[in-house]
């Protein structure tokens, strides 16, 4: 007798998983051959595993956009072309050259500015797309109607530009004043109160930005730093911390910030995750006088904190006409730390711990503050080892020729020379759960994709055996394209290099710190 | 072939100009509704444009049992003159059905009646409440193991041992 369930006709089914989540449509997937057949014939069920296999999200639909089967196409091509780094031929960007040294924005984009000393009246930042061919992202570029000063913070996906200057071109006062501005405009932006509750202090820095929150440090003495979390679109503060040095602060998500001690400061907790809203709470509600929980994420004992340096992946999310037949989740990040260890490392005398960001997130989701505990301290041993992975910094003789920004999403580049400075190498480490998932699966089956899993580099020495860490990442290494080697062989030519959601961007320049002379990118 | 019963154009005491339906269920019960209460399913209003077509009203067979075509009656009965859009035949699909609280309360009932309801209003054609239907499966299956999803489905795992190991589903987690 057939069971009742399969008689159901198979739109319903269809129905069902369309709302269900893909681990529940895998699950009956494998219950039996019926159900197998229904998920692996329909291509929308197909296109949304996929999605969650490749850790990305589903872009807009509208009668301009790509159907589902064509969108499931694209999206096996590029998670292949990822997994094989088969880039496509260099796109260039003339129009970026002899700007200044340019920054990643999030979704593939980069801002690039104007040096500073130039005219007046020289024209504003150009926030360049870099294209993707699969992702269906044409390349675009738009001048900021506005010339604008170094600190800035965009956000495409709500038309704002941050930037902090002085309160009016004509203020003889040294006090400063963060503005948000519509892109699209130059004037100031309609939703924005303009008011900056740092707007009193002597020295202001732009941190972070996450949705209607900006994050901002302010000091009046360069001493003592105040950081302010305040909501642009109502004005409120959410909250103020302050701190005798300065740190290294992030959005964690809508609730949290995350700071880091890259300071030198010992005294400092390395890593410290602080609430600055309770669950729930609008962002007019005050949190009622109750303490929100922070907790302080403990590095291994024997690794010192002193030359600590922190960099993160960045939230924010283009334009909803930028985002592509499927993008990448905002939320997917990395922070990458690098610490002195000299005596575990003999070459560059650095380690570099890898952490994904959800990892604290998910920690303080199953350990919430015991009754009156708001100032909760993580050993490492309770949360490290299996959540994030050490290893061995290249030798800084690698590192001398090159600056950018090494980490995207959940992926990280590591560049490395030959020791006979002929040939470079590039490494992609890809730390996705999912992704890191089917690759062992591949594995186990055979499937050879040219990849290794790799875990914690092993660090055996005495002492240091907290080092041990078994969190799993893909990585993939390709020999640089020829006529980049040719070039990096070639005098005076400092190389960035940029890792972007849909490939990597060279950057000429001459001098350090100097102007573009030529950027062009390696893309999917 | 369907019975030819005579319906006549009679009308409901109190109730406007409403006309009625007889439809006949799988365990051969007769049961009388009003066709403005039923005008939800796409598949009456078919029939009924029929009806007027060739101007000879006959009594509509389905093919489930009374206990379940009176739950959909119910179900109907609440929402008649309300105005839902998944089941508006003009209107563009919604991309996800709402979540209505009395349909959760209505679909607190058994699986297998569960599967029963849905299989009727697929039938009957009620998009909003294979919807609904569809939104409490999906959570009854929510975050379980093939092996419980067995066991909640009553499927038999009919594969081969070598079909099971096959990295068909390349993706967990």
């Amino acid at each position: 007798m057939t069971t009742l369930i399969l008689r159901l006709p198979e739109d319903v089914f269809i129905e069902i998983f369309e709302i269900s989540d893909y681990r529940a449509i895998l699950a009956c997937q494998a219950t039996c051959r019926s159900l197998s057949k229904i998920v692996t014939g329909s291509v929308s069920l197909q296109y949304k595993i996929e999605l969650a296999a490749c850790g990305m999200l589903d872009g807009p639909r509208n009668e301009h956009t790509a159907g589902m089967a064509e969108r499931l196409r694209r999206l096996r091509l590029y998670d292949a072309a990822w997994r094989q780094l088969k880039w496509t031929a260099k796109t260039s960007f003339p129009h970026l050259a002899d700007r200044f040294w340019p920054a990643i924005e999030a979704g593939g984009a980069l801002v690039a500015h104007m040096p500073s000393n130039s005219a007046v009246d020289a024209p504003g930042p150009i926030l360049q797309q870099i294209p993707s061919q699969l992702r269906g992202v044409e390349e675009h570029h738009m001048n900021a109607p506005m010339s604008v000063t170094s600190e800035n913070l965009i956000d495409s996906s709500q038309d704002v530009f941050t930037s902090v200057g002085r309160a009016s071109a004509e203020s003889p006062s040294l006090f400063w004043h963060c503005r948000l501005r519509s892109w699209s405009t130059g004037q100031v932006h309609p939703l924005s109160r303009d008011v900056d509750p740092c707007a009193h202090m002597r020295l202001i820095v732009l941190i972070d930005m996450y949705g209607d929150f900006i994050l901002e440090a302010g000091t009046h003495d360069q001493k003592v730093w105040d950081y302010v979390v305040w909501n642009w679109k109502t004005g409120s503060v959410e909250t103020v911390q302050t701190r005798h040095t300065y740190c290294t602060c992030h959005f964690l998500d809508e609730r949290r910030i995350l700071m880091t001690n890259d300071s030198g400061f010992g005294a400092l907790p390395p890593l410290r995750v602080i609430t600055f809203r309770s669950t729930g709470s609008t962002s007019n509600d005050s949190t009622g006088g109750v303490e929100l929980p922070s907790y302080s994420f403990q590095l291994p004992e024997c690794i010192n904190v002193e030359h600590m340096r922190s960099t993160i992946s960045t939230t924010r999310q283009p334009a909803l006409s930028r985002l592509g037949h499927f993008y990448r989740d905002p939320n997917d990040r990395l922070i990458t730390i690098s610490v002195s260890a000299p005596e575990v490392v003999s070459r560059s005398g650095q380690l570099c711990i890898d952490i994904p960001v959800q990892t604290f997130q998910s920690y303080i989701a199953t350990h919430p503050p015991s009754d009156g505990h708001t100032d909760i301290v993580v050993p490492w041993n309770a949360w490290g080892p299996s959540s994030s992975r050490v290893s061995r910094a290249p030798a800084l003789s690698d590192f001398s020729w090159i600056r950018g920004t090494f980490t995207a999403g959940l992926r990280k580049i590591i560049m490395r020379r030959s020791t006979d400075g002929s040939t470079t190498t590039m490494t992609v480490l890809d730390y996705h759960p999912r992704r890191v998932a089917r690759a062992l699966s591949r594995q186990r089956h055979g499937e050879d994709d040219g990849i290794t899993i790799l875990r914690g580099d092993d660090i055996t020495a005495v002492g240091f055996e907290d080092l041990q860490t078994t969190l799993p990442c893909i990585a993939k290494t390709i020999p640089l394209p020829e006529e980049l080697e040719a070039m990096l062989l070639s005098e005076g030519a400092i190389l960035g290099v940029h890792l972007c959601d849909d490939g990597v961007l060279f950057v000429k320049h001459i001098g350090y710190g100097a102007w573009v002379t030529d950027l062009w990118a390696y893309t999917i | 072939m369907p019975t030819i019963v005579s319906v006549d154009d009679s009308t409901v005491p109190g109730e406007g100009s409403s006309r009625l339906l007889l439809l006949v269920s799988s365990d051969n019960k007769h049961i009388v509704v009003e066709e403005d209460i039923m005008s939800r399913s796409r598949f009456i209003s078919k029939q009924v444009e029929g009806f007027e077509a060739t101007s000879q009203r006959h009594a509509i067979l389905l093919p489930f049992s009374s206990f379940v075509l009176n739950k959909v009656i119910e179900y109907c009965s609440h929402y008649r003159g309300y105005y839902l859009l998944e089941d508006d035949p003009d209107a563009a699909p919604p991309g996800r059905s709402p979540v209505r609280e009395w349909d959760q309360e209505f679909l607190d009932v058994d699986r297998n009646m569960l599967l029963r309801i849905i299989k009727a209003a697929h039938y009957l054609e009620i998009k909003s409440l294979v919807g609904s239907c569809a939104r409490a499966i999906a959570d009854m299956i929510r975050g379980k193991t093939t092996e419980e999803m067995r066991e909640i489905l009553g499927v038999e795992n009919d594969f081969t041992p070598e079909e099971e190991h096959s990295p068909s589903s390349k993706c967990t987690g």
